[in-house]
């Protein structure tokens, strides 16, 4: 099997901040990435919000509640109703995150790491292939910031991140950001990373800002996207080619104009380094 | 370690909820000069109390500015450990909270109604969307009117109350001085009219027969609500009026 990569350019994110902007204008960006949980079995005004956008742009419903590496039962009523909103919204991808998040039935509502071990890598490409049947297509997930490594991990993060995506026959939701942010916090390098994952896996990208707390990089999606990332993304446009990438902005979120400008910078960055990439 | 066994001590580590022993944690978690193992979990444990602290004051914004940042952190972080999340989205961890302010000693003892309503809004604002019938809908029924079912568009919400919620509501939404705790039994109906909440007092009656069509009475049962008023008729037929005008009807099952 193979991933098929859609081509939508550069987005950002739907935040609630900006829903009566694309209920009444027609925002000038390339497509939208809203988070699924936000809108599953929902109606009134964010619905009208997203149905509204999905008639302007291409839409890609990202989630954060999965929870594929969790040794829970997966949660068929979430999934249900996943399907449902996919059904109704025909996104150009469903996503979600490459970690756990639900303990004994408990949501945790974190992006929690998960030990990089081959008892992990079976447990997540068996839930993953579970997920794509109840859903009805291939999904892609994302590599999370991590603050902690785990002793017992075996594997590294682009190894894990490389062969779920191969033996699971999903996308990868390449975050530049986050690889950055744990590069950093785990004194990896990020390019060795880029350079591990199969280029014909990856459709799409995520940019974000982060803080810096000294001891750390925290990924806090309140900050425009770091000069050290925006080097990173030239990185993997050399590397992936031309890939959907989208803004992500979720705290003190600003002007819808200044996330357009940020997207507007994104397809800058891509453009020289598929144009270097031409030329080498 | 299995993958089970490293999410229990994970999860440990992030709750808080079951003591964790710094062996345990330095043999599972690497940690260097920079941080130690018990900082990069400590990292986890604070992100997830904020982050579910954050959600309920979405849900929840004038309870959380009557009582202030720090008592409105210290009473969530107390009822999430009570009551932990048990749904994906971050919008449903508060349906509890009116329950458990009741039951528990509260600095003012309208906290639960105020916060009753606050929910039934946070619902109603992303209820799914129905109907709403038109009059004309509503007249066709005509002769069958009595044995006819109405179905409630799911948005409405009806609050019996202790305290007068609504006026502390009010003021503190306009940002004004909450007044002190008003008792006296309160009947509120909340409902969503295109993208917009409202709330209303209804008489008890009106809240009892919009119960009895939730609950799937007939038109005729769910109007023996009004049998004790002088008019039953005028004030059933006064009622159905406004549900139409206001749109709370989504449909007629007969």
């Amino acid at each position: 099997m193979a991933f098929q990569r859609a081509h939508l350019g550069h987005g950002i994110g739907l935040r609630s901040k900006h829903y009566g902007r694309f209920l009444d204008e027609r925002p000038e960006v390339g497509w939208i990435e809203a988070i699924s949980e936000n809108f599953i079995g929902v109606g009134g005004r964010p619905l009208a919000v997203l149905e509204k956008a999905r008639r302007d742009f291409p839409v890609v419903l990202h989630g954060v509640s999965l929870s594929i590496g969790s040794v829970d039962p997966l949660d068929r009523r979430h999934l249900a109703g996943l399907r449902a909103l996919a059904d109704h919204i025909q996104p150009a991808y469903v996503s979600d995150h490459l970690c756990w998040g639900t303990h004994r039935g408990r949501y945790l509502h974190d992006l929690m790491p998960l030990p990089y071990t081959e008892e992990a890598l079976d447990h997540v490409v068996r839930r993953v292939h579970q997920v794509q049947d109840a859903l009805g297509r291939q999904i892609l997930l994302e590599n999370v910031s991590s603050y902690v490594a785990f002793r017992g991990s075996t594997l590294t993060e682009w190894e894990f991140v490389a062969q779920v995506a191969e033996r699971a026959d999903c996308g990868i939701l390449l975050d530049v950001n986050n690889i950055y942010v744990s590069a950093r916090n785990h004194g990896f390098d990020p390019r060795e990373y880029l350079s591990a994952i199969p280029p014909d896996r990856v459709g799409q990208f995520h940019l974000a800002g982060h803080s810096d707390r000294g001891t750390h990089l925290l990924d806090t999606h309140d900050a425009p996207v770091a000069d050290a990332v925006w080097d990173l993304y030239a990185a993997a446009v050399r590397r992936f080619g031309r890939v959907p990438a989208l803004i992500e902005w979720d705290d003190h979120v600003p002007e819808l104009e200044r996330l357009i400008e940020e997207s507007r910078a994104a397809e800058a960055v891509e453009a020289r380094a598929l144009a270097a990439r031409e030329a080498a | 370690m299995t993958l089970a066994e490293a999410q229990d001590l994970f999860a440990a580590l992030v709750t808080g909820e079951h003591l964790v022993d710094p062996a345990a944690r330095e043999a599972f978690l690497v940690g260097d000069a920079g941080l130690s193992a018990s900082e990069r979990a400590r990292i986890y444990s604070e992100m997830y109390l904020f982050r579910l602290v954050d959600a309920l004051r979405e849900d929840y914004p004038l309870l959380a500015r009557l009582l202030g940042d720090e008592e409105f952190f210290s009473l969530c972080a107390d009822y999430v450990r009570a009551h932990p999340s048990r749904h994906p989205s971050l919008a449903r961890l508060g349906g509890a909270l009116p329950g458990f302010l009741r039951d528990r000693a509260a600095p003012r003892a309208d906290l639960s109604d105020l916060a009753a309503l606050e929910w039934a809004r946070a619902e109603a604002f992303v209820a799914p969307d129905a109907g709403p019938l038109d009059e004309t809908g509503l007249r066709s029924l005509g002769e069958d009117a009595a044995s006819a079912r109405l179905v409630l568009v799911p948005s409405v919400r009806l609050l019996s109350l202790e305290y007068d919620a609504a006026a502390l509501w009010a003021d503190l939404d306009a940002s004004r001085e909450p007044p002190l705790p008003r008792p006296g039994a309160a009947s509120l109906l909340v409902w969503r009219k295109g993208f917009e909440v409202f709330h209303a007092e209804v008489s008890p009656e009106e809240l009892s027969a919009l119960s009895a069509v939730q609950r799937g009475a007939t038109l005729g049962e769910a109007c023996e609500a009004f049998a004790a008023l002088p008019d039953p008729a005028r004030a059933a037929l006064d009622a159905l009026a406004s549900w139409s005008g206001e749109g709370l009807i989504a449909r007629t099952d007969r």
